[in-house]
C-alpha cells in the first residue's frame, strides 16, 4: 500500500506547488493574470479529481486481483 | 457587439514569469514519473493515461507561454542593453543551483538528504554495444549506447563496459535516470534527493559516488591510457557532466574521451573546453530546460535537438525510438562525434560489461 501513498502524495504536491504559483505572483495584474489564475485553479481541481478517481480504480484493480488470486489457491 | 476579450496586458517581472514555467514544467516531470509507477496495474495506468494527458497539455501550454512570453521580454531587454541577455543567462542557472541546495538542505533538516552508497558488482556480461551496431556511419553506432543504455536502466543498476585497445583500455559507464520520486530520501540512491544534490553541483549526488566506487573496483586509472566515456540519460547525464566537471574522474588518474546525455538538463555545467559532448534533446522534453539554459558552452559541445515525440518527449523508449529513426545526414554526423571519443581499432580484445548494483546505507 506504500506505493499507493507515494503516488496521491506526488499529485497532492503538484497541486501544492501550483497553488503556490497562484499566491506567489503578486504583481501579475490584469486580465491575463485572471486568465491564467482560473485556468490553473481549474487544472488543480481536475487534478485532484483524477487523482481520486485513478485511486479508486487503482484499489479495486488491487482487490479484483488480490481476491483472484485468493480464488485460485 | 464585439465579444472579444480586452487584449492581455502583463505587469509582471519576467523573472517571475520564469520561475512560473519551471514550477509547472517540474509538476508536469512529477505528474509524469508518479503516473509512470502505475504501470503495474495495467487497468488503473490506461485510466489515468486517459484522465491526465489532457491536463498535462493543458500545463504544458500554461508553462510555453510563460517561457515564451519571459523569452520575448528578454529579446527586446537584450535589443536596448546588449550585456543583458549574457549576465541574465549567466544569473539564471546559478539561481536554480541555490533553489536546489536550498530544497536540498531542507530534505536534510525533516530528516532525508544525501546518504552513504553500496556498491554491488552483480554480474560480468560479454560482448560490446558499440560493436553491436557497427561503426563510421555504417549503423548508427549512438543507438547501440542509447540501447545499452536502456538496458542499464531496466535493471535498475548502473553498468561499466570495459575494452582493451592497443592504446589503452576504454571504460563505457552507464548511468540511468530518477528511478524514485518519492519527496524524501530512499534506499535507491537514483531519487529526488540525489537529483536535487546533483543540480545543486557536483561532489554530492549518490549516484556520483556510486560511479567512482565502481570505477576503482575496476581499476580505472591505474594502467596508462586508461580513459572513459560517460553516457547518461536523465539526472544520469547530469551525474556525468559533475563526474567530469568536479575532476573526480580524472583524479583516478584516467583521462576523460566524452560525455553523451540523453534528455539531461546539462547546459549550464562548467566542464573542461576541451570535453567533448553530445547532448541529445526532443525539442519538447521540459527536463532539459530544467537548467534554464540552452547554451552550447563550448566547441566541442554538440547539441542534437529531436523532432517532438509523445506528449512530454521525455521517455527514455521514447528517445531510442527518435536515435534509431535518424536520418543518414543525421546518423553520419553523430558517428563522426562518436569516432573522436570511443577507442576503434581492430587489435581491440573482447569487451566486457560489469553491472553494479547501488543502494543507500
Amino acid at each position: 500500500m506504500s506505493s499507493f501513498t507515494v503516488r496521491s502524495t506526488a499529485l497532492t504536491l503538484v497541486a501544492s506547488f501550483l497553488m503556490k504559483l497562484l499566491e506567489q505572483t503578486p504583481d501579475w495584474q490584469g486580465p491575463s493574470k485572471t486568465e491564467f489564475d482560473l485556468r490553473l485553479r481549474e487544472l488543480i481541481e481536475k487534478l485532484e479529481d483524477a487523482e481520486v478517481r485513478i485511486d479508486l480504480v487503482y484499489v479495486a484493480e488491487a482487490v479484483l486481483e488480490t481476491a483472484a488470486e485468493v480464488a485460485l489457491l | 457587439m464585439n465579444t472579444f476579450p480586452p487584449p492581455a496586458k502583463f505587469l509582471v517581472e519576467p523573472y517571475e514569469l520564469r520561475k512560473a514555467g519551471t514550477i509547472l514544467l517540474t509538476s508536469i516531470a512529477m505528474i509524469e514519473a508518479s503516473h509512470a509507477s502505475r504501470a503495474g496495474r495495467p487497468v488503473a495506468f490506461l485510466y489515468g493515461q486517459a484522465l491526465l494527458a489532457p491536463l498535462v497539455k493543458d500545463l504544458v501550454h500554461l508553462a510555453n507561454a510563460c517561457v515564451h512570453t519571459a523569452g520575448n521580454y528578454e529579446s527586446c531587454e537584450a535589443a536596448l542593453t546588449p550585456k543583458f541577455l549574457a549576465g541574465f543567462e549567466q544569473f539564471e542557472p546559478l539561481l536554480v543551483k541555490a533553489a536546489a541546495a536550498v530544497a536540498l538542505a531542507v530534505e536534510t533538516g525533516l530528516g532525508g538528504g544525501e546518504t552513504p552508497v553500496v556498491v554491488t558488482q552483480s554480474r560480468v556480461t560479454g560482448g560490446s554495444a558499440s560493436a553491436a551496431a557497427g561503426i563510421n556511419g555504417e549503423a548508427n553506432a549512438l543507438s547501440a549506447l542509447v540501447h545499452q543504455l536502456g538496458a542499464t536502466a531496466d535493471a535498475r543498476e548502473i553498468s561499466v563496459e570495459v575494452s582493451t585497445h592497443p592504446d589503452g583500455r576504454q571504460f563505457k559507464v552507464f548511468i540511468p535516470g530518477t528511478e524514485n520520486w518519492q519527496p524524501l530520501t530512499s534506499s535507491n540512491a537514483f531519487d529526488l534527493t540525489s537529483d536535487l544534490a546533483a543540480m545543486a553541483g557536483p561532489g554530492v549526488a549518490a549516484p556520483e559516488r556510486a560511479v567512482i566506487k565502481a570505477l576503482k573496483q575496476l581499476g580505472f586509472g591505474t594502467q596508462h591510457g586508461d580513459s572513459i566515456l560517460l553516457t547518461g540519460y536523465s539526472e544520469g547525464g547530469l551525474v556525468g557532466a559533475n563526474l567530469i566537471a568536479s575532476g573526480a574522474v580524472t583524479a583516478l588518474g584516467g583521462s576523460v574521451a566524452g560525455l553523451v546525455a540523453v534528455g539531461s538538463p546539462i547546459s549550464s555545467s562548467h566542464l573542461p573546453a576541451a570535453t567533448r559532448v553530445i547532448s541529445i534533446e526532443h525539442v519538447n522534453d521540459p527536463v532539459t530546460r530544467l537548467d534554464l539554459s540552452d547554451a552550447r558552452p563550448t566547441n566541442h559541445w554538440f547539441k542534437q535537438k529531436l523532432d517532438p515525440v509523445g506528449l512530454l518527449g521525455h521517455s527514455l523508449a521514447g528517445y531510442r525510438g527518435s536515435i534509431d529513426g535518424l536520418g543518414a545526414a543525421e546518423t553520419t554526423k553523430l558517428s563522426a562525434e562518436l569516432e573522436q571519443m570511443q577507442k576503434i581499432d581492430a587489435g581491440a580484445s573482447e569487451a566486457k560489461t560489469y553491472w553494479f548494483h547501488v543502494k543507500r546505507s
